[in-house]
């Protein structure tokens, strides 16, 4: 893929990969975080990028906490200098662990990766210190006894989480009371002013001395009378708050009282909880809220979503997001919710597929029907796709029909018949074929319709050909549904394939499939997500 | 001459199948096509006549773009009709409910009997070489009623269901006000799915309007639902009902029937808690809450809510409850058992090769760790690896891979 600037595009990015995977650096794809071919050129910058602290095929948690902290011991100080340069790109679990390493090691850089974590993260700090079992690992691990920082300052340790203490908003002092508590008890904390009390207070005690965090307040008044029942003076609290109440603590108070938002009874709480919830949880419940959810409420939704702090959530989380709630609700969410951040993601997007490029859907012509039109969408905000139905014979290819965003958005929402009238009315009936003959010579030679520097997204899976792989080769930007061809500048997005039957005898076999295309604008967004911070990063290391 | 043919429809579109098979569509969308047959007069209709012939089964309104229908024109050829019928494997038709009343199904069986039936006298009274072609003669004709017959019977369940629909409909509405214990067990009588389902939900919301202690109500329903499996399949459709869903989620509170007795458990597995299912036959130790988490003792059926309590408890007296995965374990001499000291294996090799040495397999047996892999693990965690393998040949003489593979596929990883 040529690079934009001085970046370096996915053909560099793979390169590097195969030469750190040869010397035996580099992850097997299965056991990154997310699986893709791509490296900076440095182990330990690529860690930081792409490993997630969990099980894989591959590995135990224990082994990747162990290789990504190897890592750090042997890293020179310009792979330091290229991750702390590149932080807000690195994984959460890993800009700690960096912290960790950085504070064990007397380096006061640990604050400039503790200062790019969300806030419960930071509060994980003192225990990933001293317990780093308890941070990173979850069940039966969590308790096993080894440290990572051999000899801790303990007295610069209480001055950094003093500081943190000091700078911890409310609401977080509330979510992450767990959090707090251990942190505390591993450090014998020793409280010191008025707020630290309190915050001590509410961690072993009963929370009572909490006048210094007036939400906590609230909320111990708003839980007291959920103890005693009294909904009417529980109404009336939060109808005062002047703060509000966490979401994940309101929703228990309200269990207390058997009440649920979806039920009557909910009706007065709805509003309170969609003010009350960040962006993120907002849109990680709008499948479970979608029943009752109002146009007032979805507009709260949409400011925050779209707001400075809205910006900070990934596409593909609001795409699952998106995928899962019903129907209904889709409609009403697309223009104000999933367009802006789609539009966000394209401009994004334009880093690795400019805008005005000619993007290329290549699949076999009996595909009509199970092509993705939320992908085609997203990917086609801004730039057009042309479909090139692959046919059975040369003169069969059809490549007449070009669809924008404006017309795929007309029967998005719409049913399946009207989106069958859609497809007969664009591809004819190419839109009625259910069966394709795999020729490799026939579907290359359709490469000859387009150029090198158009996108190309191949969906042509269970099928590989040295003809196909030969014809890709030049191409600078391939995105491929199915089955990778090895070409050096193809990325492959995997498209869920269930199976749901097999006949198989010793002449040959049917298999039949049921496809889930739509998950292909998740892995779409994940991937042009890490594959910009690979860009960034692996442009600035010269290998 | 009897002519089955498949009828699809795409869009505003109905479009006929020219390979006369149940269309296998690759790759995901799998709409089995309407399946119609015709009785024609004589062998020489063709294709384009049926289709004109019945203007409510086939429309074609105007021409489509680009090049489309491959069917529409072509003549259907006598020879090819009587491959079809010829087929082995033309019983795998079958008719639509809908597409022959079952008025014309008669009519069609009082011509078409008398023929079945001289052509079976026929063959009694055959033999030798006769009998070969008769019998074939036969097996034709024979395969055709077959047809017929299965499209009388769906046609006929389809009449029966309808008029059962009304009936049900009609009983449903008047009782509606009946007493609660009545309105359940006439859900679960109902025959007709969508009826059954109304009635049930009707009868939840009623619950939550009218019972006072609408737990202890439905607990006396379960256990006559034990019995009756009619009612068991009123309650259990409560699932499918978003509002009766949330409720039994947060406003109800089983009775625990399950005290002061002392019992063995070997191993619990952590399962989620739903109505009727799990309900209906378990004993269970703490407040029943639906939905949530709760450990199993799959053998004995017991339940025990709050997991964390039941270790404390086993705490106190001295014992010791093992968490793997999702399963607790109590008894040392368990695979379970032994598969948990293999995870730990694996997870101490690279972090603190020296809690390994603190393991012991089911004699007691336990082995030290040598300094040196302690050492180079400090520089390669990769090491662990070789430490946690000779550990595991060790401690279990069993090979390490399989043993991974045992306790993540046990872990549903």
């Amino acid at each position: 893929m040529t690079g934009v600037g001085n970046l370096l595009g996915v053909r560099e990015l793979k390169h590097r990969y195969k030469i750190l995977k040869a010397k035996g650096q580099a992850l097997p794809v299965e056991d990154m975080g997310m699986a893709l071919p791509l490296s900076t050129g440095s182990p330990f910058v690529d860690s930081m990028l792409n490993e997630r602290l969990a099980n894989t095929p591959g590995m135990n948690e224990e082994e990747h906490l162990m290789r990504s902290w190897q890592l750090m011991v042997e890293m020179t100080d310009k792979e330091l200098e290229l991750a702390l340069d590149h932080l807000d790109g690195c994984l959460n679990d890993h800009k700690l662990l960096l912290a960790a390493h950085l504070f064990g090691t007397g380096d006061e850089r640990y604050m400039k990766c503790l200062g790019r974590l969300p806030i419960k993260w930071q509060l994980l700090f003192p225990t990933a210190i001293v317990k780093p079992s308890a941070a990173f690992f979850t069940g039966w691990r969590t308790d096993i006894r080894f440290r990572l920082v051999e000899d801790i300052d303990f007295p610069a340790l209480k001055k950094a989480y003093r500081e943190l203490l000091g700078k911890t908003r409310d609401e977080h002092i509330l979510k992450f009371r767990d959090i707090l508590k251990e942190g505390m008890a591993l450090l014998h904390w020793k409280p010191d002013g008025e707020k630290e009390k309190a915050i001590h207070d509410w961690c072993f005690g009963a929370g009572r001395k909490s006048k210094e965090i007036p939400l906590l307040n609230n909320y111990i008044r708003a839980r007291d009378l959920a103890k005693t029942g009294d909904e009417a003076g529980f109404k009336k609290e939060l109808a005062d708050h002047e703060h509000k109440i966490p979401l994940t603590s309101l929703m228990g108070l309200l269990s207390n009282f058997g009440l649920h938002m979806a039920l009557d009874s909910g009706k007065p709480y709805r509003d309170y909880a969609v003010a009350a919830a960040s962006p993120i949880e907002t849109v990680l419940r709008l499948r479970e809220w979608g029943a009752w959810l109002d146009d007032g409420q979805i507009d709260i939704i949409a400011k925050k979503v779209t707001g400075a702090k809205g910006l900070d959530i990934p596409f593909y989380k609001v795409v699952n997001a998106y995928l899962a709630i019903p129907r209904e609700l889709k409609a009403r969410i697309f223009d104000p919710i999933y367009v802006p951040l789609m539009k966000r993601f394209s401009n994004q997007m334009a880093q690795v597929i400019p805008k005005g490029t000619q993007v290329v859907l290549m699949q076999p012509n009996c595909f009509v029907n199970i092509m993705s039109l939320l992908f085609l969408a997203t990917v086609s905000y801004e730039r057009s796709t042309r479909v090139l139905l692959l046919g059975e014979k040369i003169d069969e290819h059809d490549d007449k029909t070009v669809l924008s965003y404006g017309k795929l958005k007309k029967v998005l929402l719409e049913d399946s018949t009207a989106i069958q009238n859609f497809f007969l009315k664009e591809f004819g009936a190419q839109a009625l074929r259910n069966e394709w003959r795999f020729d490799a010579n026939v579907a290359a030679s359709a490469f000859d319709r387009f150029t090198t520097d158009d996108m190309l997204i191949i969906d042509m899976p269970f099928f590989f050909s040295t003809r196909i792989l030969e014809r890709m080769l030049p191409m600078n930007r391939v995105l491929n549904l199915g089955n990778n061809f090895g070409s050096p500048s193809e990325i492959s997005l995997a498209v869920k394939y269930v199976p749901t039957f097999s006949v198989k005898t010793a002449r040959g076999g049917i298999w039949g499939y049921q496809r889930f295309s739509s998950t292909s604008v998740s892995s779409l967004a994940g991937f042009i997500e890490r594959l910009e911070w690979f860009d960034r990063a692996g442009g600035e290391n010269k290998c | 001459m009897l002519v089955v043919m498949g009828v699809s429809s795409y869009g505003n579109e109905r479009n006929i199948y020219s390979n006369w098979g149940v269309p296998l569509v690759w790759g995901g969308r799998s709409d089995i096509g309407k399946v119609v047959a015709f009785e024609l007069n004589g062998t020489s209709t063709r294709f384009e006549d049926i289709l004109a012939n019945n203007p409510s089964v086939f429309k074609m309104e105007g021409r489509p773009p680009r090049h489309m229908f491959r069917i529409v024109g072509k003549t259907c050829r006598n020879a090819t009709l009587d491959d079809i019928l010829k087929a082995d494997d033309l019983q795998l038709y079958w008719m639509e409910p809908g597409a022959f009343t079952l008025q014309e199904y008669s009519s069609f069986l009082k011509g078409f009997a008398p023929v079945l039936v001289k052509k079976i006298q026929s063959l009694v009274k055959a033999a030798g070489e006769e009998l070969l072609r008769l019998s074939k003669e036969y097996g034709e004709v024979h395969r055709r009623f077959d047809i017929i017959m299965n499209g009388f019977h769906s046609q006929n369940d389809e009449v029966y269901y309808k008029e059962r629909l009304k009936f049900e409909r009609k009983l449903f509405d008047s009782s509606k006000g009946l007493p609660l214990r009545q309105l359940f067990v006439i859900a679960g009588r109902m025959e007709t799915a969508d009826i059954k389902y109304e009635a049930a939900v009707h009868a939840f919301k009623r619950v939550f309007k009218e019972e006072k202690d609408p737990s202890a109500f439905l607990w006396e329903l379960l256990n006559i639902a034990k019995t009756d499996s009619g009612l068991a399949g009123a309650l259990a459709c409560i699932y499918s009902d978003n509002e009766v869903t949330i409720r039994m989620r947060h406003q109800f509170d089983f009775p625990h029937d399950f005290k002061g007795q002392t019992v063995e458990i070997h191993s619990m597995q952590e399962t989620d808690m739903q109505f009727g299912v799990h309900l209906l036959g378990g004993k269970f130790v703490g407040p029943v809450k639906l939905t949530k988490k709760v450990l199993w003792d799959r053998e004995k059926n017991i339940y025990v809510f709050g997991g964390n309590k039941l270790k404390q408890k086993v705490a106190r007296k001295g014992g010791r409850l093992e968490k793997f995965g999702n399963i607790i374990v109590t008894r040392k001499e368990d695979v379970d058992t032994d598969l948990l000291a293999i995870e730990r294996i694996d997870a101490f090799s690279c972090i603190n090769p020296a809690l390994i040495s603190e393991i012991s397999n089911r004699n007691g047996k336990k082995m030290a760790v040598p300094q040196k892999y302690v050492d180079r693990i400090k520089k390669d965690y990769r090491v662990g690896r070789e430490l946690a393998d000779l550990a595991l040949e060790e401690l279990f003489g069993i090979d390490p891979d399989i043993a991974r593979m045992l306790y993540r596929s046990k872990k549903g990883r």
